[in-house]
């Protein structure tokens, strides 16, 4: 069981609830984060760098590309890999604008989520 | 000398009768007419304006008569710019010797921009233009109502997008859950176990269904606005079809049509994978629906610059006069009474196809089935279109 740290921005509490249970039942170290500002606070505390993060795109307060943006500005956070999660028809288009290589449109599959978290961690590790 | 003059005398008064006549029947035409008529010499110059023309442009004749007509109603454009003669279509009828019709916008005398469809044509006199005759009709009011159309079917597509994106929002986090009770069950030992097991997979085929219905809405809006975007990579359909077959395995073993393959030894081609999918999903969908209980065949066939993808089902078929129209938003080849749907499968499926730069055919025999191939260039012609400012501003928010 590999213990991968992975951060779920969403400001949906169910769905950033959900999704952490799910990777947590999968045996990653699943984190949930309420907007982009939640997310690097998190990032500043935590001991080491996520394997992934799983990043909505329309959030109150810290939207997932102004998270973006603030992520490419520090250099410890650049390479941390961003897939986003979003319900926007045209996800896409958002995902190339923003520089992003993946992103899963809402609503999600399990075993696609699953399988997301198993090859970014393998990646990493 | 009186033989001689005596019968033009008598004609004279009776050729004149005649013209009078005549001329009162024109003056009935140009004074009843609702189109606004103008007459300009070979100076460009106004020589006459119906009572239609005065009413449209505020001018009475006397005001426009002699003047270049051009500078009295027709002298600036709605940005505030000067509109130069030389470059107004209407005064280019008579050098050219071309009828010119289309719409503009003409200044009344008040100074409001009003919205027109005008035609001018030059008057040819023994082979000599001597003018020009210029109709014009006040479009006011159908600018007005294409306007709001377009208003209307802009808030049409905006409340769809919305309210699809707002539905699947909660969608997610009730299949997720779904999805993780199922798993849940599934590892408990019970003898209630297959029965929960049911219940749950119907729950979660609902969701299914209710999340494509979402997903047809949301195209559609897309479509729509013309922002459809392809997100085009290299793979092989075969993958592709394989995988998307398997998914729906269960959505056709219920319906109890077979699904039998057909592939051949590769179909590479650079295409937007998730589009394509849906393209699938769409036309295996629609044989499922209107074949149920019969096999449906879903074949792969390779050329050198092309790959066509056929579903052929062997349901109710589609009539002759219903082909033309299955293509069409919220249409169907059926009755509403006998089946449901929003009727937006094909014509998503054909949008997705023709931006490939591919095309969508049937053929059909009423109660012998359908086959739909679609045929898709290896390589396609899409090309990544720019967002747009709103684009960027939902990617803000």
């Amino acid at each position: 069981m590999t213990s991968a740290f992975i951060l779920v921005v969403d400001d949906d509490d169910d769905i950033r609830e959900t999704i952490v249970d799910a990777l947590s039942d999968e045996g990653f170290d699943a984190v949930g984060a309420s907007d982009g500002a939640d997310a690097l606070r998190i990032m500043g505390a935590a001991a080491i760098l996520p394997a992934l993060i799983f990043l909505d795109l329309m959030m109150p307060g810290m939207s997932g590309a102004d998270f973006l943006a603030a992520q490419r500005a520090a250099p410890a956070l650049i390479a941390v890999p961003v897939v986003l999660l979003s319900a926007s028809a045209d996800l896409g288009a958002k995902a190339a604008s923003l520089g992003v290589a993946e992103f899963i449109r809402k609503p999600i599959k399990l075993d696609v989520l699953i399988e997301t978290a198993k090859r970014f961690s393998a990646n990493r590790s | 000398m009186s033989d001689a003059t005596g019968p033009v005398r008598a004609e004279e008064p009776l050729r004149r009768l005649e013209e009078a006549e005549q001329r009162r029947l024109y003056e009935t035409v140009t004074d009843n007419a609702t189109l606004a008529l103008f007459i300009m010499d070979s100076r460009q110059r106004c020589v006459f304006m119906n009572p239609a023309a005065r009413k449209l442009t505020g001018f009475t004749f006397e005001e426009v008569q002699g003047r270049l007509l051009h500078e009295v109603i027709h002298h600036t454009r709605p940005d505030g710019a000067p509109y130069p003669v030389e470059e107004c279509p209407i005064d280019r009828a008579f050098p050219t010797r071309n009828q010119e019709s289309g719409d503009d916008v003409f200044v009344h005398k008040d100074g409001h921009f009003y919205p027109v469809a005008f035609t001018a044509s030059p008057i040819i006199e023994n082979g000599t233009p001597v003018g020009t005759v210029i109709e014009v009709r006040d479009t006011t009011l159908e600018k007005d109502v294409e306007r709001r159309l377009r208003a209307a079917l802009a808030a049409r597509d905006e409340f769809l997008s919305v309210a699809s994106h707002e539905l699947r929002t909660p969608l997610t986090a009730l299949s997720l859950q779904l999805e993780l009770l199922r798993k849940l069950i599934a590892g408990v030992a019970d003898g209630e176990k297959p029965k929960a097991l049911k219940n749950l997979d119907t729950a979660i085929r609902q969701t299914d269904r209710l999340e494509s219905l979402i997903e047809g809405l949301l195209n559609v809006s897309l479509i729509s606005a013309g922002r459809l975007q392809l997100h085009a990579s290299q793979f092989d359909l075969r993958g592709l079809v394989e995988e998307t077959v398997d998914r729906l395995s269960a959505l056709s073993a219920r319906a109890g049509c077979e699904v039998r393959l057909h592939l051949p030894a590769e179909a590479m081609g650079t295409w937007d994978s998730e589009r394509l999918e849906q393209v699938l999903v769409n036309l295996h969908g629609n044989a499922i629906k209107y074949g149920p209980g019969q096999p449906i065949e879903v074949t792969v066939a390779a050329e050198s610059d092309w790959v066509n993808l056929s579903v052929k089902d062997l349901g109710i078929g589609i009539s002759a006069e219903a082909k033309a129209r299955i293509y069409g938003r919220f249409e169907r080849a059926v009755s509403t009474s006998n089946y449901g749907g929003l009727g937006l499968g094909l014509f998503i499926a054909q949008q997705i196809v023709e931006a490939h730069g591919g095309n969508i055919e049937v053929e059909s025999v009423p109660g012998a089935g359908a086959t739909f191939t679609v045929r898709l260039p290896r390589k396609t012609h899409a090309t990544e279109v720019p967002l747009t400012a709103a684009d960027r501003d939902q990617v803000g928010r």
